[in-house]
């Protein structure tokens, strides 16, 4: 299983809005599977539930701190798709600042997770998200409402890039 | 790759930061939990590497602190204050040194 890359940050905070804490776009040459979501918290010992989704995100993207994907394999080549702060075809980013005003399209809108156990979510083969090469839309993962804690945060994605 | 040594890619969540402060309950297992936390530090994660396994799902390297311990599941849980991992060939129980 190559060409897998982790578009993650960690230890940052982030703001008190229904922020993106990952967004991937494939690029026009491209795509990828998503493989894997993870989030969790060190910034508070107190228990909560947060509420998160996924989405794809058009035309106007999130304003990211831009991420570039760390490959998961040695021998791999470097990721098709680059760390940027603009949301574009082709790049990745975390920890939004501002969401776009582009219209967002909820692949799962609403899962729960406690702050101090993490959340990760793996699909079965068969529920693998895949977005093509060349599709006008992004992947985002993010908070559906403002986290009660805004600190200490660690999140990610795992993607297969295919193309 | 069931059998062979996978190449570890570790995030900063798979070991414990700092001081702890809390226990994972019984139940609790990985997916959907990020990690299992037990009261004597020891963190307990899913890594990167991911093959075929039980029931259809994918199984990944289990983890302990980060380093691989030669085991394959997709899913760990705390139960009964053990640590039980689901594997291709059915539940195993962590007894302080391996699965059994």
């Amino acid at each position: 299983m190559s060409r897998d890359y982790n578009v993650a940050a960690s230890n940052v905070s982030v703001t008190n809005a229904a922020t993106t804490l990952v967004f991937i776009n494939p690029g026009s040459t491209q795509g990828f599977q998503v493989l894997r979501l993870w989030a969790g918290q060190t910034g508070t010992a107190t228990s909560a539930q947060y509420w998160v989704r996924t989405n794809t995100q058009v035309t106007a993207f999130p304003t990211l701190t831009s991420t570039t994907p760390t490959k998961l394999k040695f021998g791999d080549p470097a990721s098709g798709i680059t760390g940027n702060t603009t949301g574009a075809a082709g790049t990745a980013g975390t920890n939004a600042s501002a969401e776009g005003g582009g219209t967002k399209t909820y692949i799962n809108p609403g899962d729960t997770m406690n702050n101090l156990n993490g959340y990760l979510w793996v699909p079965t083969p068969q529920e693998v998200i895949e977005l093509s090469a060349g599709i006008s839309s992004g992947f985002g993962f993010g908070f559906g409402a403002a986290p009660g804690s805004l600190s200490g945060w660690q999140f990610g994605a795992t993607y297969h890039e295919a193309g | 790759m069931r059998g062979e040594r996978p190449t570890i890619h570790t995030e900063p969540y798979m070991k414990l930061r700092g001081e702890q402060h809390f226990e994972t309950e019984n139940y609790v297992s990985t997916p959907p939990a990020l990690l299992v936390l037990e009261a004597n530090g020891t963190v307990w994660t899913l890594g990167f590497n991911r093959i075929f396994g039980p029931r259809g799902e994918f199984a990944f390297d289990v983890l302990k602190d980060g380093v691989f311990t030669g085991e394959w599941a997709s899913r760990i849980e705390r139960r009964g204050g053990k640590i039980r991992i689901f594997t291709a060939d059915g539940f195993k129980v962590w007894n302080g040194r391996s699965f059994t």
